[in-house]
């Protein structure tokens, strides 16, 4: 049981940079931006937002610097694909690959570094409720906050004249244009906003999660964040769910190892034992979030083309309304 | 308020595109209440120059007065503030969002009203909505204007006609005074632009000013007060529409005499070089496109096939090329059985096909009109007997094939890439490299929409002429006036059947019309002002 409930605790604490991500990933993409450096972002919110602490002594200070690093990076990508009209696949791959780098470069003085991150706020009575309860209710202050932003992130998006905008714009920046939406303000708005989702999501890792940094500690999420936004097929409530899932394999191969003798334990059949212990080693578990990606994006491509799954009609395309 | 004053007038307006004029010096006045019919051909300058009045393209020169103050439009926002609306030919409708939220779209409105203008209260119209308002709104102007619409109706859902509606409903939301509607009918069918014609009345008779951009002439007989003939990003004339013919105005606007009768001789129908039975295929969604149809083609006969877009001539053009797999049914060309067959199995057995969407099915856009030109004949000697091809003797057919199917625009054919080429000369680039083989069968689908008047004239001769050398052609197409001058008999074609055969001299416009929107016989009643008692 208590393999059950760390699960579960972990499965919570790492849904969290999945899910800030992957909400202002579908941010951006809803206004026509597709922005694959979220790696980069949330790398660059990770590293910035533990110098930051550890320099200020301050844990909010340092996510407040993770996530305005986000920001600052998705801007670049916002002037890149949107003033200058470039390839946005490019300019994101670009980015991640910006990120990897500089943070691996300028983070050498903070490796092996640790700070006491951000703790855990037990909320009373309904953290006593059996397994669920200590992983819903006894976590840090920035995993209730990416829970918070969901309903608002779709308030946003779905139920106010900007969020109806937004989807304009991102379906097809001719007619927003043409009916007086303000489209490459609606689109450097909803980067920039993404790219803060990303960083705070970096900043997460780093500040609530492991307490220190590591080079490339960011192992992927990034691209997870993207895939999920398609599995979501671009909605909010669905995004939740497809993070949690990610997560609690995640969580997994974090436990890889008690995992493996639970498993053992239980099965108790020689002949199969090699196979479990080859498909349960640490080593083999951490690629099952990637494996599970592709198994993801296999099963929902199967079921339709990106049109028909509800991706933004306009996405990868730049507006300029004097070419025709 | 005299009849003379003017809501608009532009002076000396000049808009360029790199090195393209598309606007050269243009004047032009618009005055309060009339109907202006703005006439040219494709290419000529008319939407240019409304998207420049509409704020989307910025005037490299000139003066735009608009309610008697001079205005610059940064965005179309500026323009719809100063009252001036526009009605896109391609609509302006996002499909996924509803018709309310499209109408909104852009308004940003609040249960409290409008935004003050203040920071708090633009952010709260940004962050909040409104539909209440708005729906009575749209409810009061659609009953006003008689434009039925359901504002909770997804846009995606609607017919041609329903979006056109709200189009126009976009902009009356907006308060306009002048209303611009850039070739309102190019995509309705006949009965719809009956219906077009009489909102564009109520909306006069409400006090709008109305531009109606349009290459069709006896539009601007029936509806425009007065007219402004565009040539080549050049002002014409500004006329009295009832002070002149529509004779006149073509040569006006083609720049030479156009001929409005085809000289159709006749041709002795010889046996059937197309027989298709009982055909049943599906579309792209694998929904049932065509549920058993029989069509035959003899030597020397064109067939119209009638019908609104989207009842299967698409699928049957396709099938009768090989290019769509045949669920049932059988295919013959020449009697010799093709059932199964691969398009090129039918390209050698001598059926030639002008498709529907010419830059995408008909050419290669991004190849030079050289290789376009040769892409059905390369095989057959053009290019010598090995395995290479002969770009000189490529050159030369292409060459050849521009100056006898009169494809303007070609600098060099190995060099213009087909995609460069306007709609019309393409058209004739495609129908070209099709008839020059000599073909027994020409399926063509829509051989002349989109098309210059002037272009439209070669493309039906040219038809004629295969008609003459005793090909087969199937024709289909929504224009009515085409069916009727150049087909021998004509099919109609609805929810993927023929539901009615007839001959061009049996039917009239109105009947074609009423079958192809509803499928079925006009009733006596529906005619009742111009039928006789009984």
């Amino acid at each position: 049981m208590t393999l059950v409930a760390g699960v579960l605790e972990s499965t919570v604490r790492l849904a969290t940079p999945l899910l800030l991500a992957a909400m202002g990933e579908i941010i951006a993409e809803r206004s026509g931006v597709l922005n694959l450096g979220v790696e980069g972002m949330m790398l660059g919110g990770a590293l910035t937002g533990f110098a930051a602490a550890v320099a200020s002594g301050s844990l909010v200070v340092g996510f407040i610097a993770g996530t305005a690093i986000g920001a600052a990076m998705a801007l670049l990508h916002a002037v890149l694909c949107v003033s200058f009209e470039a390839d946005q696949v490019i300019s994101g791959i670009m980015l991640t690959l910006l990120g990897v780098g500089l943070t691996t470069y300028f983070s050498q003085g903070w490796v092996g570094e640790s700070i006491e991150g951000f703790r855990t706020i037990t909320v009373p009575l309904l953290s006593e409720i059996p397994v669920v309860g200590a992983a819903f209710f006894s976590v840090t202050a920035l995993d209730y906050l990416g829970l918070a932003l969901v309903p608002f992130v779709w308030y946003l998006l779905f139920r106010t004249n900007v969020g109806r905008e937004i989807t304009a714009v991102g379906d097809d920046p001719e007619t927003a244009d043409t009916a007086g939406v303000p489209v490459y303000r609606i689109q450097y708005a909803c980067v920039v906003l993404g790219g803060a989702f990303a960083g705070a999501g970096g900043a997460q890792l780093s500040l609530a999660f492991t307490n220190f940094w590591a080079p490339e500690m960011v192992a992927g999420r990034g691209w997870i964040a993207v895939a999920l936004v398609i599995f979501a097929q671009w909605r909010i409530w669905r995004v939740l769910a497809g993070t949690y899932f990610f997560a609690a394999i995640d969580a997994l191969s974090f436990r890889a190892a008690a995992v493996r003798d639970a498993t053992l334990g239980v099965l108790d059949t020689p002949a199969l034992e090699s196979t479990v212990r080859f498909l349960l080693n640490p080593q083999v578990m951490n690629t099952y979030p990637y494996l599970l990606t592709i198994a993801v994006l296999w099963y929902v491509m199967r079921r339709g083309t990106l049109a028909e799954l509800g991706a933004p009609s306009a996405l990868l395309e730049s507006y300029s309304r004097e070419r025709d | 308020m005299s009849e003379a004053d003017p809501i608009l007038s532009v002076e000396n307006l000049t808009k360029r595109f790199d090195d393209v004029v598309a606007n050269d010096d243009i004047d032009l006045t618009v005055r309060r209440g009339e109907v202006h019919g703005l006439l040219g051909e494709n290419g000529a300058g008319k939407s240019t120059l409304m998207n420049v009045l509409y704020g989307l393209y910025s005037p490299t020169s000139g003066r735009i007065v608009f309610d008697g103050e001079e205005r610059s439009f940064e965005s179309p926002k500026d323009a719809i503030d100063a009252g001036i609306g526009m009605v896109h030919q391609h609509f302006m409708l996002v499909p996924r969002m509803s018709v309310l939220e499209n109408i909104v779209l852009g308004e940003r409105e609040t249960a409290s009203g409008g935004a003050d203008g203040g920071l708090l209260s633009g952010l709260k119209a940004m962050l909040s909505r409104s539909r209440e308002g708005p729906r009575s709104r749209i409810e009061r102007l659609s009953e006003e204007y008689g434009l039925a619409v359901d504002p909770d109706a997804k846009v995606w859902e609607l017919d041609i006609g329903e979006r056109q509606r709200v189009e126009i409903l976009k902009a009356l939301y907006r308060d306009v005074e002048l209303l611009i509607l850039d070739e309102p009918t190019a995509v309705l069918t006949p009965n719809e632009a009956e219906r077009m014609f009489e909102t564009i009345r109520t909306l006069v008779e409400e006090g709008l000013t109305v531009v109606f951009i349009t290459h069709k002439l006896w539009e601007i007989d029936r509806m425009a007060d007065r007219v402004t003939v565009l040539r080549d990003g050049r002002r014409i004339e500004t006329v009295d529409a009832d002070s002149v013919s529509e004779a006149d105005l073509a040569e006006k606007m083609v720049g030479r005499e156009v001929l409005f009768r085809l000289d159709k001789e006749p041709v002795s129908v010889g046996d059937p070089v197309l027989e298709a039975a009982d055909l049943s295929v599906s579309d792209d969604r694998g929904t049932t496109a065509l549920s058993g149809v029989d069509v035959t083609v003899r030597r020397g006969e064109i067939v119209g096939i009638a019908g609104v877009s989207g009842n299967g001539q698409r699928e049957l053009a396709e099938s009768l090329i090989g290019f769509r797999p045949l669920e049932d049914g059988e295919i013959a060309i020449d009697g010799r059985d093709l059932t199964g067959a691969k398009p090129r199995a039918f390209v050698d057995a001598g059926v030639s096909f002008v498709p529907e969407d010419r830059y995408r099915y008909g050419c290669a856009s991004g190849l030079s009109v050289m290789h376009n030109a040769g892409v059905k004949t390369y095989r057959d000697g053009l290019g010598g007997d090995g395995p290479f091809v002969d770009y000189d003797a490529m050159a030369e057919y292409a060459d050849d094939l521009v100056s006898v199917f009169d494809v303007r625009g070609v600098g060099d054919v190995r060099a213009t890439p087909a995609g460069e080429l306007s709609g019309g000369n393409l058209q004739k680039l495609i129908l070209g490299r099709e008839m020059r083989r000599s073909p027994e069968v020409l399926v063509a689908n829509q051989p002349t929409r989109g098309v210059d008047v002037g272009a439209i004239e070669n493309i039906r001769e040219l038809m004629l002429e295969q008609r003459t050398a005793g090909t087969g052609v199937l024709m289909i197409s929504e224009d009515l006036d085409e069916l009727l001058d150049v087909s021998d008999r004509i099919l109609v074609m609805y929810d993927g059947e023929f539901v009615h055969e007839t001959t061009p001299a049996e039917t009239d416009r109105w009947e074609l019309g009423m079958y192809m929107s509803t499928g079925t016989a006009p009733t006596t009643d529906e005619r009742a002002p111009t039928t006789e008692p009984t």
